[in-house]
């Protein structure tokens, strides 16, 4: 057996060779943003350090929850992108109720995520600067069991600091899928915003299965 | 499976090519359903679209989703050792794939791997290359095509088959076809080996899915949209290869500022 695994190693050793370094060749360092990663870094801690305990109930959870996202995320700003043009179209009473239905419903979603946390860490491994002095930081969340996640995250600067006003996981950005789940529940609706405030009401609302 | 298993494939490829050529029933469509268009997707046929997707999650419901919890009921390593079986067996079909897209040392990593795990991994229900420093990746014709400057095309929901655009459809009946591990199958009366693997590999991918599923669906107010965006980034941060940030998307987010709506900028989704 290990004669023919070491066969095996050779012959794959051979193969990359022949075919180049295998490693990652690593083109033009881009420029790092240390504060950037830091950022993320800090949250991610946070957030484990906060939000995993198992010994606090939902509603502990959830306003935990909410002020690390209200602190660490542009979440009108989000919003506003997430609703598309129809955020341009929008009178002022359904902007206000629709910011405040999508906070909630961010909330709701992912404040229970935290309460079944088994281990998972992330690992920031780059940053790189955007245009307009917002910050790219590329981090892989490490699970127990299954394949590492890559998240990467976008920041914009704040005062001193930076807000985070997209996630992107595996090459799929929050923002960006949001804008089209929330656009096409609107246009469904013949442009009217109302419809997916209810709806985003009505998810934000926690289920018996979540308050027991 | 009711169908015969050689044709099973071709059917559900033919029923995707009819929802793609039922072009006329666009007009038809009621004007509340007819734009929710993505800015940079597609989707001329989503009324079509919207019907065959809820066809598959009808299916998903009575069929998928019930394997796919029989399966979860199994031991890990059983599991695991179907995925990597599974998995092994797309990795000549990916060499290929590696070589049609100019990318040698991927190619020299398939390689090994595919000898690696079949001689040392009990016909690859081990995946010892992993191990070995020769991680696993998969390759498929859609993806050649896109290297080769194939656009995707419109979006189609393919019936049971699921997401797809018309690039990915085409490649999804040459990996059906010329596959080398379906094509000597075929030619040595094993028709059943084609369908076989995509079955078990599709209840695998369930349940490994299963959670993510779920949150989607979840955070969703729109199912299908949500789908086509998920669906469409995941395949193009496949076919750049990604391995991470360099090339994540980054949309500028100031097109739903409070700018006033008589001097709209140029990003402006539609």
């Amino acid at each position: 057996m290990s004669r023919r695994s070491f066969l095996a190693a050779c012959l794959a050793a051979a193969l990359c060779a022949a075919s180049g370094a295998p490693a990652a060749a690593q083109s033009a360092q881009q420029q790092q943003v240390p504060a950037a990663a830091a950022f993320v870094e800090r949250l991610a801690q946070r957030a484990i350090e906060g939000l995993t305990a198992r010994d606090i109930d939902l509603d502990e959870r959830t306003k935990r929850f909410r002020e690390l996202l209200t602190e660490s995320f542009d979440v009108p700003k989000i919003g506003r992108f997430a609703l598309g043009t129809a955020w341009r179209t929008a009178a002022p009473p359904d902007r206000e109720a629709y910011l405040k239905a999508f906070e909630d419903f961010i909330v709701a979603t992912y404040a229970t995520r935290f309460a079944d946390y088994g281990g998972e860490t992330i690992r920031v491994v780059s940053s790189r600067r955007l245009d307009e002095g917002e910050a790219a930081v590329g981090s892989v969340f490490e699970r127990a069991r299954g394949e590492p996640v890559r998240v990467d995250w976008r920041l914009a600067p704040e005062g001193q600091s930076w807000k985070i006003i997209d996630v992107i996981i595996e090459g799929v950005s929050m923002a960006i899928t949001q804008r089209d789940d929330f656009s096409a529940t609107v246009q469904r609706n013949g442009g009217r915003v109302g419809p997916l405030i209810d709806q985003l009401r009505e998810k934000a609302r926690p289920t018996t299965a979540q308050r027991s | 499976m009711s169908l015969s298993p050689s044709s099973f494939r071709t059917v559900a490829f033919a029923f995707g090519l009819f929802a793609f050529l039922a072009l006329p029933a666009k007009a038809e469509m009621p004007a509340q359903t007819a734009q929710t268009q993505a800015s940079d997707i597609s989707d001329p046929f989503e009324y079509v679209n919207r019907g065959v997707f809820e066809f598959n999650r009808f299916l998903d419901e009575i069929a998928l989703k019930p394997l796919a919890a029989w399966y979860g009921l199994l031991p890990d390593r059983a599991r695991e050792g179907t995925h990597n079986f599974v998995g092994n067996l797309k990795t000549p079909w990916t060499a290929v794939n590696d070589l049609a897209q100019g990318e040698p040392s991927r190619f020299g990593n398939t390689f090994a791997r595919f000898f690696i795990n079949t001689f040392l991994g009990f016909f690859g229900a081990f995946d010892p290359a992993a191990q070995m420093g020769f991680p696993a990746h998969e390759e498929d014709a859609g993806q050649t095509f896109a290297t080769w400057g194939v656009g995707e095309g419109p979006y189609i929901m393919l019936p049971v088959f699921g997401p797809s655009n018309l690039r990915d459809t085409v490649g999804f009946a040459v990996d059906s076809f010329l596959d080398p591990v379906n094509y000597i199958a075929r030619h040595n009366d094993a028709q059943w080996v084609g369908p076989t693997r995509s079955a078990v590999g599709g209840v695998d991918a369930r349940h490994r899915n299963w959670q993510q599923i779920e949150d989607l669906q979840r955070q969703s107010t729109d199912f299908y949209a949500t789908i086509r965006r998920v669906y469409t980034e995941r395949r193009r941060a496949a076919i750049a290869n990604r391995a991470g940030g360099d090339a994540i998307p980054v949309p500028r987010m100031t097109d739903a500022e409070d700018a006033p709506v008589s001097a709209p900028r140029a990003e402006i989704p539609r």
